[in-house]
């Protein structure tokens, strides 16, 4: 009975830490990836991480309740490598959410039909299958 | 008569150590395509601690192996020590040059390729490093001057790569003169007639199910307008059908630009791979 008062006193302090083990801000130097010799220096190495607004929020917070509660209790049958709530959550984050949300209705909606398999290419995904690739669509390859 | 034999046997060995059986039956591996197991028998090789000169080769056909098998970090890290290292030759580094540049040609970092290439032309007698700088004007959407260097290298190359290279040039001539959708006039197009500039871009399907889907909402939105004005005098529900409506032409008007611009790096993508196809073909 003592140790379980004991206990309870004890847990709103927190698990205690001695000063060596307390969490320390992150080093510069030392998080940054170290530029080998051979890259140049002017090499993009971080993306600015997007500003996340209410809309954007709210938008990516109903994309991760699809993903986990709806999703899952269904089978994988989108035909591209990156999947309709990935292009969407990829979209609104790096787009906004007026641009994304159009950019995902014209994925969805206009451009997966049974054409697609003769207009965009098809590249091997870490799980083995064989899925389109419409990256461009997110900027990816665009120059 | 009889000490000839043993000093005859004595002077076949000291020319191949264990290290060079190992490179040499990761060389067979290498010529099988088989990269992975290629890879463990040269770092088996570099274990046995060669002479310096095969210590660069093995490290370069490691670099090499990696880059075959698209791992590109891996690669610069191997091509990369070998011109670093001081006990390298000017042969071995001119190779490591090529192989840096033709690495970040494979990784789609057309722009980190050049400097290496730029490095290893002068001293290159075959035309191959020439080539490769137009594979890199080429992937950074310069095609006059990649069909210059294409020409270039085509004058200093044997004639099993001239053709493969004189056909890139012709490759890269012909598709100067093919004019593209323009994204302007898709979207244009798309805002008089939504799904016409996906059509113009050869996307017909989508044109089709864009029409269709712009279409259906702004039917909604006339019948929701004839309703609420005549029945219930509240326009409530046609606001909301009128930006459901305008949220679905938007999206007609990006996925048609977007549309044209795809089909425009589509086709150079796809000129691009097959350029590349023909020219590393003649890969020294």
């Amino acid at each position: 009975m003592f140790f379980g008062c004991a206990v309870l006193l004890a847990c709103p302090t927190g698990p205690a830490f001695s000063r060596a083990d307390a969490p320390r801000p992150p080093d510069p130097a030392v998080t940054a990836p170290a530029a080998e010799p051979w890259e140049p220096d002017e090499l993009d190495r971080a993306a600015p991480a997007p500003v996340l607004t209410v809309s954007r929020s709210v938008a990516l917070g109903m994309i991760h309740w699809y993903r986990h509660d709806l999703a899952t209790r269904s089978v994988s049958r989108c035909p591209f490598a990156v999947s309709c709530s990935h292009f969407a959550e990829r979209a609104i984050r790096e787009r906004g959410f007026l641009i994304g949300v159009t950019l995902f209705i014209d994925r969805n909606l206009y451009r997966e039909n049974t054409a697609m398999g003769t207009l965009y290419p098809i590249i091997q995904c870490s799980d083995g299958v064989l899925r389109l690739d419409d990256g461009f669509f997110l900027g990816d390859g665009n120059p | 008569m009889m000490m000839i034999w043993p000093l005859a046997l004595l002077l076949t060995m000291s020319g191949s150590g264990p290290g060079h059986d190992t490179a040499g039956f990761a060389d067979g591996l290498m010529r099988q395509r088989d990269y992975f197991r290629a890879i463990t028998e040269y770092k088996r090789a570099l274990y046995e601690d060669p002479e310096p000169r095969e210590r660069s080769r093995c490290m370069l056909q490691i670099a090499r192996a990696y880059r075959r098998s698209a791992h590109f970090e891996p690669a610069v890290q191997y091509a990369g020590a070998v011109l670093q290292s001081s006990s390298a030759s000017a042969a071995d580094q001119q190779d490591a040059n090529v192989e840096l540049g033709l690495t970040y040609l494979a990784w789609q970092r057309a722009q980190l390729a050049v400097p290496f290439l730029d490095s290893a032309e002068p001293a290159d007698s075959s035309g191959f490093s020439t080539a490769a700088l137009g594979l890199a004007d080429l992937a950074m959407h310069h095609p006059a001057k990649a069909r210059e260097r294409f020409s270039r290298a085509a004058a200093l190359a044997d004639s099993a790569r001239r053709a493969d290279l004189t056909w890139a040039a012709d490759a890269i001539a012909s598709d100067e003169a093919i004019r593209g959708p323009s994204p302007a006039t898709a979207t244009l197009l798309s805002l008089v007639l939504p799904g016409a500039g996906q059509a113009y871009s050869g996307h017909v399907y989508d044109g089709v199910q864009a029409l269709g889907f712009v279409a259906t909402f702004a039917l909604a939105t006339v019948a929701y307008y004839r309703y609420e004005h005549d029945v219930t005098h509240h326009l409530g529900w046609t606001f909301v059908s009128a930006s459901v409506t305008g949220m679905f032409h938007a999206a007609n008007l990006v996925g048609a630009h977007r549309t044209a611009q795809y089909r425009n790096w589509k086709r150079r993508e796809d000129l691009r791979q097959a350029v590349a196809e023909r020219v590393l073909r003649g890969e020294p």
